[in-house]
């Protein structure tokens, strides 16, 4: 149901540029007296919900190993081409693990579809969003900087397990 | 006078192109008495990386010829060599003030395509992200149209409800701004209730901040006559240019794509099209308003109307399985790894699927060869045909009207470039 | 006050010298890096955000941070630009703001001259702002300089012809053209102000009200345009013509046009004040002559006037914060259709009122 309407005509008073002039002054003053939504940062930080994709991450189990079995979904579906991983045996239980996991972090689009790839839950999305590096050799993170112990993680690993 | 030389040859087709556009004027007469004046890419009004080369007379211009591609990034040739899936990240960043709404449209698309049926709560909640991306676009044009005329406060109070939206979107889909949030088969993840609530509150404050900026603009007597008659474009020529959207909508036509072809649920929502006659830039600002609050109505509405039920399709062998399912079970651990490194095969065969974007008719047109990529894949922007008006509608206009006009067309460059 | 600095130093040129460029430094300087910074703030908070906040407590020193800044960058002209005329351009548009001040009172025992033609030589030397601008344009060798700087050279000539109709109907009532004595006359209260129908009591002056704020609403627009302000920018529009004619200047040259413009504001918001809202006189009675110190009353007078030029100031950032630009030829209009017959039709009403 499109209806037709007219643009409308201004009426006597609003022809005078003055009335109208003055509406809009009390407007923009009665906004002085309003809070400001300004958030200062660093001294007020923005606390991200569970849903947050933030830096990508590996799980680290309690005892000292990563679930990553070096399966190659998650940087096979990458858009960006930013993850590199290479497998290797290894004695424990699930036989493969990743000797080399390096995310280029200047490549990540922090989409997010590595982690829902993913079949061991062993890569998430944390709230980590303070990414700062001088060069660009200390953007590809290695395993060291990506491994992340598994109660840190707990309310994203909640979130994906009611929501996803 | 000798003809102009120009050392770049692509400057001498614009300046030919300049001067022909008017018939019964030579080029020396041009170069003699007139200024050629250059608004270059980087420029405060035009709305992105558009160059604008102009033939002015004084403070009049005689004809202007528009120059795209500053931002071309390559992105229907990309999508031959990515899955289905891979691509929708980029799709987000074609009209980047409305990024919900490119997403709903692509995976639209590959479902058309591919024959997936989606469950009713995941076309529900397509419906509520697409108007809330609806408003968010629709806010930016508004704000930056009214910053081009030179009203900058109208600007940080339309960026502020921005903001409240794309909180919104931060709870829904996990990031603000390139949201990536639609699958193919439904949606990424559920909405949760306090998503739900955020969205009730954000729409019981926004009619208070919309007449305010209602207040200070429409009925103020120098925005009027900074924008009334200008930039008149008639009904006939918006149709034979292929001009869509609010554009359209502000020269007479009554085109909407959620009535005239309705998809997902629109026909089952009660709302309005608003329509005006005049086709200048006073006309497709008032489109624009009024339709961000329509948009709020039909929001209300899904909400009410919204089942429960699955988000994502059944479809074993077409759609992503659910995460839990992955973790403890074999067939959907294949499927996921089948469906992750090969894709989804539709059939093979084209498909046209066009959705109503808040800058015009976003369509994209994708020919499958049975593989999991796609054969060829073109993007029918709303930006770049919308341009096309613009050597039309600027003749014998001053030049400060011409960043009013571009500002009532609002092109968006990521759009028109792709 | 010149009685009294010969007296200290016991050689008038040493006094004149003092005297000239006291209210230069000492006011209008720091008053103009307090307007930035009460813009930017006046800005920020009607568009609900904070401003600056980080340089000094509540971000005090902004502006202070802002000259340091533009001191020590690199000075570009252009290739082809004309390099006389480009260079010189600041400072004319600089010493017409500035020179103003010079017929404008203070307070009782302070004026920069005494000449007894106050508001003609302000009108005469505000109009070198505009072969400064129009140099500026030309020398910048940039198409869109020139636009601006044509633009803003038909405006400031054309709206100076409302300002000086209006200044001939006020000095009709008052029959003085020094500044100094007009505001002697508006004395003590503020229903003395000319804007209320002037010093003298009778049917004159309750004939005069609806005339005199006519009047006033006129020179305050005329006002705006001379200044470049919204919704008259156009020559500094920053969404159309990049920055029409200060386009091509860096750095310190820069810093002058920046600083000559908040000074011409305080220079047409203070000669509003002093027309006709008392000058310098307070609206209330003096504290000197209500506790008996008499020297109290000249800081007294420098408080009220500094604070109704705020005022003025703060109007006019007010209205630049809320209205959109006006055209280029609506603004023509709007001086030559509307504001100069109103202006003849009030200047004969106020005349025949007058003779009453």
């Amino acid at each position: 149901m499109a209806v037709k309407k007219r643009a409308k005509d201004l009426n006597i008073l609003e022809k005078l540029y003055i009335p109208e002039i003055v509406k809009g002054m009390t407007l923009t003053l009665k906004n002085m007296f309003r809070p400001r939504v300004t958030m200062e940062y660093p001294e007020q930080k923005f606390e991200p919900p569970a849903s947050y994709r933030g830096r990508p991450v590996l799980v680290q189990e309690q005892d000292a190993g990563e679930r990553c079995v070096a399966c190659g979904l998650c940087s096979r579906v990458c858009p960006a081409l930013a993850i590199e991983v290479q497998a290797n045996e290894t004695d424990r239980e699930k036989e493969r693990f990743p000797e080399k996991f390096e995310i280029n972090m200047l490549r990540c689009i922090f989409c997010g579809f590595c982690e829902e790839v993913c079949p061991e839950e062993a890569i998430v999305m944390s709230k980590d969003y303070e990414l700062v590096y001088t060069n660009r050799e200390d953007a590809i993170y290695g395993k060291d900087k990506l491994l992340v112990p598994v109660e840190q993680l707990q309310d994203r690993i909640d979130y994906l397990r009611n929501f996803k | 006078m000798e003809k102009y030389h120009s050392a770049n040859l692509s400057d001498q087709r614009i300046i030919d192109a300049l001067i022909a556009q008017d018939p019964d004027i030579t080029i020396e007469d041009a170069l003699e008495n007139e200024m050629i004046i250059n608004m270059g890419p980087q420029h405060p009004a035009t709305h992105g990386v558009l160059r604008l080369v102009a033939r002015l007379d004084g403070e009049t211009v005689m004809s202007v010829v528009p120059e795209l591609g500053y931002l071309h990034r390559g992105y229907e040739k990309m999508a031959e060599n990515m899955t289905y899936l891979e691509y929708i990240p980029h799709t987000d960043r074609l009209d980047y003030t409305s990024t919900m709404a490119n997403n709903v449209a692509y995976v639209m698309a590959v479902e058309k395509l591919a024959g997936i049926e989606v469950p009713k709560r995941a076309q529900y909640i397509r419906m509520i992200v697409a108007e809330l991306s609806r408003i968010a676009g629709h806010l930016v044009a508004v704000g930056t149209f009214a910053l081009d005329v030179g009203a900058v406060t109208a600007f940080m109070w339309t960026f502020r409800e921005r903001e409240k939206i794309q909180n919104i979107f931060d709870r829904i889909a996990g990031a603000r701004f390139t949201t990536s949030y639609t699958r193919i088969g439904g949606v990424a993840s559920d909405l949760d209730s306090e998503a739900i609530k955020m969205i009730k509150e954000f729409l019981d404050q926004y009619k208070d901040a919309h007449e305010e900026f209602e207040k200070l603009l429409n009925t103020n007597r120098i925005f009027i006559d900074r924008l009334e008659g200008i930039g008149i474009l008639p009904k006939e020529d918006a149709i034979n240019l292929g001009i869509t959207g609010p554009n359209l909508r502000g020269s007479g036509v009554e085109y909407d794509i959620r009535r005239a072809k309705p998809y997902l649920f629109y026909n089952e929502i009660d709302f309005n099209i608003p329509v005006y006659n005049e086709g200048d830039s006073l006309a497709r600002y008032f489109v624009r308003v009024d339709e961000l609050k329509e948009s709020s109505k039909i929001v209300y509405q899904c909400l009410d109307k919204l089942p429960q039920g699955p988000t994502m399709a059944n479809d074993a062998k077409k759609v992503l399985p659910k995460k839990e399912e992955i973790y403890t079970k074999m067939e959907e651990l294949i499927h996921d790894f089948m469906l992750v490194n090969f894709g989804i095969n539709p059939p093979v065969g084209d498909v046209y699927s066009a959705v109503e974007n808040p800058k015009g008719e976003l369509g994209f047109y994708i020919v499958s060869n049975g593989t999991g990529y796609p054969w060829k894949f073109k993007i029918r922007s709303p930006s770049f045909c919308n341009l096309q008006a613009l050597p039309l509608i600027c003749k014998n206009q001053m030049i400060s009207d011409v960043v009013a006009i571009i500002g009532s067309i609002d092109p968006v460059m990521g759009e028109a470039d792709k | 006050m010149y009685e009294i600095l010969t007296n200290i130093f016991n050689s008038e040129i040493i006094a004149i010298l003092i005297a000239a460029f006291l209210p230069l430094f000492l006011f209008i300087l720091p008053f103009a890096l307090f307007a930035v910074y009460l813009e930017r703030k006046v800005s920020a908070f009607m568009q609900d955000r904070l401003g600056p906040m980080r340089t000094g407590p509540y971000g005090v020193l902004q502006t202070v941070a802002d000259i340091l800044k533009l001191i020590q960058k690199e000075d570009i002209i252009n290739k082809d630009a004309d390099k006389k005329l480009f260079n010189l351009a600041p400072v004319l548009v600089f010493a017409g703001s500035y020179a103003a001040f010079a017929a404008i009172p203070f307070t009782s025992i302070y004026i920069g001259t005494s000449a007894d033609i106050g508001l003609f030589f302000i009108l005469a030397i505000s109009s070198l702002v505009v072969a400064g601008i129009l140099m500026s344009g030309w020398a910048s060798n940039n198409k869109y300089s020139l636009l601006g700087a044509m633009r803003s050279a038909a405006q400031i000539i054309s709206y100076e012809i409302p300002t000086a109709l209006v200044i001939l109907s006020v000095v009709m009532i008052t029959g003085t053209l020094s500044l100094n004595t007009m505001s002697e006359i508006q004395t003590a209260y503020f229903w003395n102000w000319t804007i209320f129908g002037g010093a003298e009591w009778g049917i004159q002056k309750i004939l005069l009200i609806p005339f005199m704020i006519v009047a006033f609403v006129i020179f305050y627009i005329s006002s705006l345009a001379e200044v470049n302000r919204t919704p008259f920018d156009i020559p500094e529009a920053e969404s159309e013509l990049v920055a029409g004619y200060h386009t091509e200047y860096s750095g310190m040259k820069f810093a002058i046009f920046f600083l000559a413009e908040y000074a011409n504001m305080f220079a047409v918001s203070a000669i509003a004040a002093s027309i006709f809202f008392g000058g310098y006189q307070s609206p209330f009675g003096y504290f000197g002559n209500l506790i008996g110190l008499e020297w109290l009353i000249p800081l007294e007078q420098l408080f009220w006037f500094t604070m109704k030029g705020l005022f003025f100031v703060f109007v006019q950032m007010w209205l630049r914060w809320t209205l959109p630009r006006l055209r280029v030829d609506q603004l023509m209009t709007v001086c030559w259709k509307y504001l100069i017959p109103y202006a003849f039709v009030n200047l004969i009403i106020i005349g025949l009122i007058s003779l009453i």
